[in-house]
């Protein structure tokens, strides 16, 4: 790395502008906006206002440096406009006359002692004030000093205001106050994990790093980004602090390296705290709880904070405009109990993590982090990586067509639905023999799921298309995929069993036959034939861990339990890129399996096995990965068996500890469907339990 | 803005409408294009004024903004300050001692008188905020001084009907009138002014409104005609909540390929009056109604929830004999008839007919529905 001047992150006031710019993603409409206005003005035009609304770190001070510096940047603004960029504390105004003041001083201009003299010194030029903590300003100078300042922007026409504020506030928002509705009001949203990559990317670019630049658009690393965007809430501040410490090497070192980046933060929020008064602090601390804390009603923040029932929502509002708090909208998330209730929680969840922390010096963070570390990781890759049908279609044609220029055509049939239904429009328009574009259209149909329409269309396609022409296989074996999808596992067994001799002749030890042997092993398994299907599975189950695992499925539910096992250490064996997914791709057809057995005589045994081979993280992610297809076919009662079992099957096993506390807010929601059970749950742990609720529904829909 | 020009010349106006339904604007649009020859218009906001001397420097300065030093009202002018005392001041930032804080009444009748002294055509002042004005003096000084001023302009306005006057406000004249007024004496100091309630913006210019707000902002436009059509009517043509929706689509389909449809724009207005966070202010047509009415504010409520429930126009009989139904002690029918008057006023009501009444948009009665849990 070159050395670059330091960013600072809590500061940017103070870093130079090129710095800046060089570091400024995603805003800069925002920008253009507000200097398009200051151009109207300047030219006669309207007055527009704006205000930028975010909390605190979200980058509202760096946004209004960009602004001030590109103002006095602007050689067709000269001798046109006067900025007075306001001290980002200003703790100089105490009311109107104080704040004439303040903007004189910061503009440099003198002779300046009221809102007349103000104008006088303008002497025909304009005036952009630039105000963080807007809402703190209109606070000092009190109603009647916002009435004088409104007054001499009326009536000069020539002043626009550039303010940020945390949250909205009742000076700008309430009919009765004078600035009501004069703000073009934008919310600074916070960074996705693909903006922070592309920020990160740019430090590293600024710093001369291009390796790390290019390397921090890979899966991997957004993986890791992911984890701590799901606890930062993608808090541009804490990104910036990662900014100046991350490297290719230290990529897996993202997670304690933002562990050590929250404790920079410590002294940053124990100041914030400090300001706060009794009542709100009481509140501010019970939402930062102890142990997993949710979103609460106010009923409940009352009784746990010890505030009186009475203040509580008055308390909460001001803190809601303080920036400390937000509401969570209950029918956000799916159930019953009142939609309307307000629930609340922290609005930064840096603060909670920070406190909770020290509460529990490190320990319950360290969990939370190691569970959504596997668990994004297995997200990630699992939306990422090549469908397998599409990655078979092209394996095929890569060996049947080798040395021949058929490549293009293996790449027909790979792509997105919207892509593949393109070709198929396209190979019509030129005439190029319905088989092909009704074969690409039953990829689009088997990509978006519609597996009836697809295999309806792969008949068309095995009907026109020469019985020797490669592409009636493989229209041949996606249909025995289809069939496996939507359950016809007779057809898919009768299909695979015929042709499977054949391709283990043409193509043998080769993946697209292990992939037809898991196919018919996963039907065979459904079919409760697993004795079949383990000898099915069996001689690829030591190429890849998938399969391995369907080898244990088939051995567990056998009730050859030495096998399962033995299976599983050989999964666990084999290198790849995240055994979780393996779990996941599983689970779900054990836990559906189960369902006919007692609950007691599966888990402590897996407990253990994995356990031995160290995959516990692995095993917490697929349990959860496969709830909503459990949760489809068990009734409730069953559902708070399972996570009973669980609960007391791994009781003294905290990497545990996480995973089950998100099945059991899970089953409770299936058994309640009640809200509350969901929003209890700390917004990093709610996003992934959302999203298995309303899956859950639709299959249970479907079913 | 054609019967604001068409009622200042014959006589002064009250420009009546809630906030942010661009009466400032219209202000501004009357001082930049119908100074012509038929008016001299003058523009001033009163808001940051907090005495009766500050007012009439107030007068004197927006018209030195107006018209050339060479004006002999300017001259007028300048000569009223030389014998008071002040000279060779720029007329344009005029400051009086606060020693002539009690000569005000004196030097507003001169200033006014001088302002009047041109002919050839009427001088209008627009005067913004005067109701905030008004309550400020009240608070600083008294109420009989607010009063005062508002009969000084008054007999004014008798004597030089050269100048015409137009007041304006965030805070509707007539809630300062009822603070200001005073039991014992008869009281009628603006009812020489001709009411303009500002009306709602015509379909066609609601229309192009929410065009002008969505060209540009990156929304795909193949819908535009009938999604801006769509937002004037469900707004009923009220700018604030048509830029409101604008910002909606703009953030919902700024930065996607999607195209907004005419039912997104319903799913907005819905999402809107039903959004706790309020990002409308719905809710201050609700809790107003303390600081407006006072101790009438609970039987108001229940006029506008009987009133918000009918899907039709409702007859002043069939809500008096509701009322009745409703509340154990209800107000005589002058007294309710007074309240809507005031509810009309305040924009809540508008007469539908047949001696009917109903909410004036249909939003604010679906706001009113929503924040009172009316819907079932």
């Amino acid at each position: 790395m070159t050395s670059a001047t330091p960013l600072l992150r809590f500061t940017p006031r103070a870093v130079p502008h090129a710095d800046l710019e060089a570091v400024f993603i995603k805003r800069h409409h925002l920008v253009d906006k507000a200097i398009s206005s200051v151009h109207e003005l300047a030219d006669g035009g309207g007055v527009h206002h704006h205000l930028f609304i975010g909390p605190r770190g979200v980058g509202k001070t760096h946004l209004m440096s960009i602004i001030a510096h590109r103002l006095n940047a602007d050689a067709t603004l000269a001798n046109r406009i006067v900025v007075a960029w306001l001290d980002e504390d200003p703790w100089v105004v105490r009311d109107y006359a104080s704040l004439i003041e303040h903007i004189a001083d910061t503009a440099s201009l003198t002779g300046v002692s009221d809102g007349p003299s103000l104008l006088a010194a303008l002497a025909g030029r304009c005036l952009v004030i630039i105000a963080e903590n807007l809402d703190d300003i209109f606070d000092r100078i009190e109603t009647v000093g916002q009435h004088d300042l409104r007054g001499l922007i009326e009536n000069s026409r020539s002043i626009m205001i550039l303010g940020a504020a945390v949250a909205r506030f009742a000076d700008m928002s309430e009919h009765d106050r004078p600035f009501f509705g004069s703000f073009e009001v934008e919310d600074l949203t916070e960074f996705s994990v693909d903006e922070a990559a592309e920020l990160l990317r740019l430090v590293a670019e600024r710093d001369g790093d291009s390796e790390l630049a290019t390397f921090l658009e890979s899966p991997h690393a957004k993986s890791r980004l992911k984890v701590v965007e799901a606890l930062a809430g993608g808090h541009p501040r804490v990104w910036m602090l990662l900014a100046g410490c991350i490297s290719i090497e230290a990529i897996d070192e993202l997670v304690p390296l933002f562990l050590r980046s929250l404790d920079d933060l410590t002294p940053y929020y124990q100041e914030r705290l400090k300001s706060l008064a009794k009542g709100h602090l009481a509140i501010v601390m019970t939402l930062c709880g102890n142990g997993l804390m949710g979103a609460l009603p106010v009923g409940d923040i009352a009784k746990l904070s010890k505030v009186p029932e009475k203040s509580a929502p008055q308390l909460l509002d001001q803190l809601v405009e303080k920036g400390f708090v937000r509401f969570v909208r209950a029918d956000g998330v799916p159930g019953v109990g009142d939609g309307r209730v307000r629930y609340y929680e922290l609005r930064e969840p840096l603060l909670r993590l920070s406190v909770q922390m020290k509460r529990t010096k490190g320990q319950l963070l360290g969990l939370v982090v190691q569970f959504l570390r596997t668990w994004h990781g297995v997200e990630l890759l699992s939306a990422t990586r090549i469908p397998v049908e599409g990655s078979l279609a092209r394996l095929y044609v890569e060996a049947a067509v080798r040395g021949r220029d058929f490549l293009s055509l293996s790449e027909l049939y790979d792509g997105t639905s919207e892509q593949l239904r393109g070709r198929a429009e396209g190979m019509r328009q030129l005439g190029a023999g319905e088989g092909s574009a009704d074969l690409a259209e039953a990829y689009a149909d088997y990509a978006d799921g519609y597996f009836d329409a697809a295999i309806e269309r792969l008949g068309t396609a095995i009907t026109t298309l020469p019985s020797t022409d490669f592409r009636a296989f493989m229209a041949l074996l996606l249909q025995a995929v289809a069939y496996v999808n939507i359950g016809r596992y007779d057809e898919a067994i009768g299909f695979l069993f015929a042709v499977l001799p054949d391709i283990e002749r043409v193509l043998p030890d080769h993946p697209v036959t292990h992939k037809m042997r898991s196919n018919l092993a996963h039907a065979l398994n459904k079919l409760d034939r697993h004795l079949e299907a383990a000898e099915v599975i069996e001689p690829a189950a030591t190429m890849d861990p998938v399969y391995a695992f369907i080898l244990l499925v088939s051995r567990l539910l056998q009730g050859e339990l030495s096998g399962a096992s033995e299976a599983l250490r050989s999964a666990m064996r084999m290198p790849t890129a995240d055994p979780s997914m393996s779990v996941e791709y599983l689970f779900g057809e054990l836990a559906e399996q189960m369902l006919r057995k007692d609950p007691r005589s599966v888990v402590p045994w897996l407990v253990r096995e994995f356990e031995a081979v160290d995959a516990l993280d692995e095993l917490g992610a697929g349990l959860l990965r496969a709830l909503p297809r459990f949760l489809s076919v068990a009734g409730s009662e069953r559902a708070s068996d399972w996570a009973l079992v669980w609960r007391h099957e791994t009781a003294d096993l905290p990497q545990m500890a996480i995973p089950v506390q998100v099945l059991a807010a899970l089953t409770t929601w299936w058994e309640t469907r009640q809200r509350k059970s969901l929003l209890s749950l700390p917004p990093e742990l709610r996003d992934i339990a959302v999203p298995l609720a309303e899956k859950a529904i639709e299959l249970e829909q479907l079913a | 803005m054609a019967t604001v020009l068409e009622r200042l010349g014959n006589q002064s106006v009250i420009i009546g409408a809630e906030r942010r339904m661009g009466k400032t604007s219209l202000l501004r649009k009357l001082e930049a294009e119908a100074n012509d020859k038929a008016f001299v218009i003058c523009y001033r906001s009163v808001e940051n004024t907090s005495s009766p001397t500050e007012f009439v420097e107030a007068i004197i300065e927006m018209v030195g903004r107006r018209l050339s030093p060479r004006h002999k009202i300017v001259k007028g002018l300048r000569n009223v300050l030389r014998d008071v005392g002040l000279k060779g001041i720029d007329i344009k930032g005029v400051t009086l001692d606060p020693a002539h804080a009690v000569a005000w009444k004196p030097l507003l009748e001169r200033v006014i008188e001088t302002i009047d002294r041109d002919k050839t055509k009427p001088v209008v002042l627009l005067i913004d905020e005067l109701p905030y004005m008004l309550q400020k003096i009240a608070a600083a000084d008294s109420p009989a001084i607010a009063r005062d001023v508002l009969d000084t302009l008054r007999a004014l306005r008798a004597n030089h009907p050269g100048v015409r006057m137009l007041f304006s406000g965030s805070i509707g004249l007539h809630h300062a009138l009822r603070q200001l007024h005073d039991p014992t004496i008869a009281w009628q100091p603006v009812n020489d002014m001709a009411a303009v309630s500002l009306g709602l913006l015509a379909p066609e210019d609601a229309i192009n409104l929410a065009k002008r707000l969505l060209l540009g902002k990156n929304v795909a436009t193949d819908t535009l005609d009938a999604v801006a059509a769509r937002m004037a009517e469900l707004v009923e043509g009220v700018p604030f909540y048509i830029h409101h929706l604008a910002a909606g689509v703009v953030e919902q389909f700024g930065r996607t390929a999607d195209v907004p449809t005419p039912a997104d724009i319903d799913a907005l207005v819905e999402k809107a009056v039903l959004d706790p966070a309020d990002p409308w202010q719905l809710a201050h047509y609700v809790t107003r109604l303390k600081d407006y009415f006072e101790e009438d504010h609970e039987v108001v409520a229940i006029i506008l929830d009987l009133i918000a429930r009918s899907d039709d126009p409702i007859g002043f009989d069939d809500l008096t004999k509701q009322l009745h139904a409703k509340k154990a002690k209800t107000p005589s029918d002058d007294e309710v008839r007074a309240l809507l008057d005031l509810l009309e006023r305040d924009h809540y009501l508008v007469k539908a007919g047949a001696g009917r009444v109903r909410f004036r948009l249909d939003i604010i009665r679906k706001a009113w529905r929503a924040k009172r849990y009316l819907d079932r």
